[in-house]
């Protein structure tokens, strides 16, 4: 008897299910037992991680058996939740929406399949990490700069469909997509613009081919497995700085973000840039330095903000910050673009600029951001720990006073619900800004836990009430955050399940992912 | 131009479900090196869970190559399992001939 099946599963379908997954990817490669479909719970979940169980995983190694294991799981309709490497930490990891969903674990599918240092692409599979990433460029010269997310421990192809960013000109991820090779949920095979001629050479090279652009209709969705991604990868620069600005108001977010617009749209400013708040501004420095927060608070609620200030005031940081690097072919491009920085930041009273700069034949400093880390872990135990973490970053507009109200808005909600309001804001393009905030708690703590629940939720309903959209959500949150995009009776739900439908009947690929449910299992649908 | 024929004739094979030469992600061999990929980052003196298990158990355990107590059997479970904050690698992750080196090189007495 399985411990736990997936829903409108019989017993005997899936046990035959599993053995004929077991006769493509091999015996070793089905994982049913207790400890292994429990590492595939979420780590960090905000709640009871068992509400999102697998009912076991399968890992194949190659494109062909994804397609063997998705004509199996159609023939007993057996539901599976692709994962690249399962770590989309903050999100739900590796574990699906829909407790019962077998896991398809790609990670076994880590091959570089190519790095063209001719035309600055690559091609991946899923279970390329960003560390593994890093090695191959390096040992290809580093001609060619990697764009990785805070934590280097993830999938490059995870990261990329699920609209991640990195830290230089090509940081959008999502726009660096250059060809996918996708398992469809019926097997079928297919690859995207260029791949559909057959040949290669200009696979990664076009992203339109002819007709629909079909590449964005498998990012932050359900309608099929990517097998292959390209990647546009960045020239190496010839100089590059680190900008940091310090502002001492209360209310300078609002000049910080009207300043960086224009500088921004100008590509001045040339990267991922990211706004870091009073409270983050003294949590980064002290979870990741060992500083534990009892030792600066120890009362109830958040941490008050004369405390606050008294601590930004010891580490010598104004009330409100800007982090970025700024990259140019050359070095004398690269003061000319600084000098513009300085001489526009420094128009806020009490602006400090700060610049690290870095030449080709230094070694890479920490700042620029090249050699992954997993730095930012630390950040989830600020209250003691066990810890764990999730996030809430609806996108605005980049206009300081509408940035600031809705960042009151957030951050008094966190103050209410007895959380320290830790938000960094990211810019996502040169148009967008996400208002990224992040509850962590005390995974061990059912009260914590259940209150960060309750402001993730809170949060979601006054997004909708103002008109915002979050650009990601976790696992417990996926029809929360689609329930935000509410135009027209949510018509974009309803064409997304539209699609969901004809591309997959029998509902298996990962239901509810993006609050996408397949009609089979449409009545699952958080209730909000 | 070479170099993205071999490349080319790399993807074509894999894609066959031939025995590709396209390079394989990892392939870390030594105990030590697959310890500096998947445990370094968080463990090495100064990191993150360094400084938890120096907090807990004293300056003298916080990096796990100075610690005296690991054996094979305890590595493996919290490897596999998680502890605290840390969450579980799984054998896609960690080979378990992997896991096994990254073991041996913990518990080795002469590093």
């Amino acid at each position: 008897m399985a411990a736990l099946l997936p829903p409108d599963v019989a017993q005997e379908d899936f046990d035959r299910a599993l053995a004929e997954f077991r006769a493509i990817v091999g015996d070793e490669w089905v994982m049913t037992g207790q400890v292994e479909r429990d590492s595939y719970l979420d780590a960090f979940a905000p709640g009871d991680a068992q509400s999102h169980a697998a009912s076991g995983a399968i890992a194949p190694e190659s494109a062909e058996q994804v397609q063997a294991v998705v004509k199996v799981a159609n023939k007993y309709r057996i539901p599976l939740w692709p994962e690249s490497t399962g770590r989309n930490l903050a999100y739900g990891g590796a574990a699906p929406v829909m407790k019962g969903t077998m896991v398809l674990d790609l990670k076994r599918m880590n091959r570089i399949l190519e790095i063209n240092t001719e035309l600055g692409y690559a091609l991946v599979e899923p279970g390329v990490t960003f560390f593994d990433f890093f090695d191959a460029l390096q040992a290809k010269g580093y001609t060619y700069w990697m764009s990785g997310p805070a934590p280097g421990w993830g999938s490059i192809i995870g990261n990329y469909l699920e609209h991640g960013c990195g830290y230089t000109p090509y940081g959008t991820h999502a726009d660096q997509i250059c060809g996918l090779e996708v398992v469809m949920p019926d097997g079928d095979l297919l690859r995207t613009g260029m791949g559909g001629t057959g040949a290669t050479e200009e696979w990664q090279a076009f992203r339109f081919g002819y007709g629909p652009v079909w590449d964005g209709l498998f990012t932050q969705s359900n309608f099929g497995v990517v097998t292959k991604m390209g990647i546009w990868l960045m020239p190496a620069p010839g100089a590059v700085a680190n900008v940091n600005v310090q502002l001492p108001g209360d209310d300078d977010l609002i000049p910080l973000v009207d300043t960086i617009r224009p500088l921004r749209l100008n590509d001045t400013l040339n990267a991922t840039y990211t706004l870091i708040n009073p409270y983050r501004g003294i949590i980064d420095p002290y979870a990741v330095g060992g500083v534990p927060r009892e030792s600066i608070y120890d009362g109830k609620g958040a941490i008050p903000m004369d405390i606050v200030k008294r601590e930004l005031k010891k580490l010598n940081l104004g009330m409100w910050g800007l982090n970025t690097n700024v990259f140019d072919n050359t070095a004398e491009g690269l003061e000319i673009k600084l000098k513009a920085i300085k001489t526009a930041f420094e128009k806020i009273p009490g602006a400090r600029v700060t610049f690290q700069r870095w030449h080709p034949g230094e070694p890479l400093p920490g700042w620029a951001r090249q050699q992954p880390i997993l730095f930012f872990f630390g950040v989830v135990d600020w209250y003691g720990g066990p810890g764990g973490h999730a996030n809430y970053a609806p996108v605005c507009a980049p206009y300081g006073e509408r940035v600031m109200t809705y960042y009151r808005s957030i951050a008094d909600r966190y103050v209410e619900y007895g959380f320290d309001p830790y938000v960094g804001f990211l810019s996502m393009g040169q148009r967008a800004l996400l208002i990224n905030s992040t509850m962590q708690f005390n995974k061990d703590d059912d009260e914590q836990t259940g209150r960060a629940r309750d402001l993730y939720a809170t949060l979601t309903k006054d997004g909708t009430g103002q008109g915002l959209g979050d650009y990601r959500a976790h696992i417990s949150f996926m029809d929360h955050v689609a329930g935000m995009y509410k135009f027209n009776d949510h018509k974009q739900r309803r064409l997304n399940e539209f699609v969901k439908d004809a591309l997959d009947p029998n509902g298996i690929i990962a239901p509810g992912k993006q609050g996408i449910w397949p009609a089979r299992y449409r009545t699952m649908r958080t209730k909000i | 131009m070479t170099r993205r024929i071999i490349a080319r004739a790399a993807l074509a094979a894999v894609t066959l479900g031939l025995a590709g030469s396209a390079h394989a992600a990892g392939g870390h061999k030594s105990g030590e090196a697959l310890y500096e990929r998947f445990c370094a980052p968080c463990h090495n003196t100064g990191f993150w869970a360094a400084q938890k298990l120096g907090a807990r158990y004293g300056e003298e355990n916080a990096d796990l190559r100075q610690r005296k107590d690991l054996n094979a059997s305890f590595i493996e479970t919290v490897v596999r399992q998680g502890m605290g904050s840390m969450p579980p690698y799984r054998k896609t992750e960690v080979l378990p001939d992997e896991l096994d080196a990254i073991a041996d090189y913990l518990t080795r007495k002469e590093r």
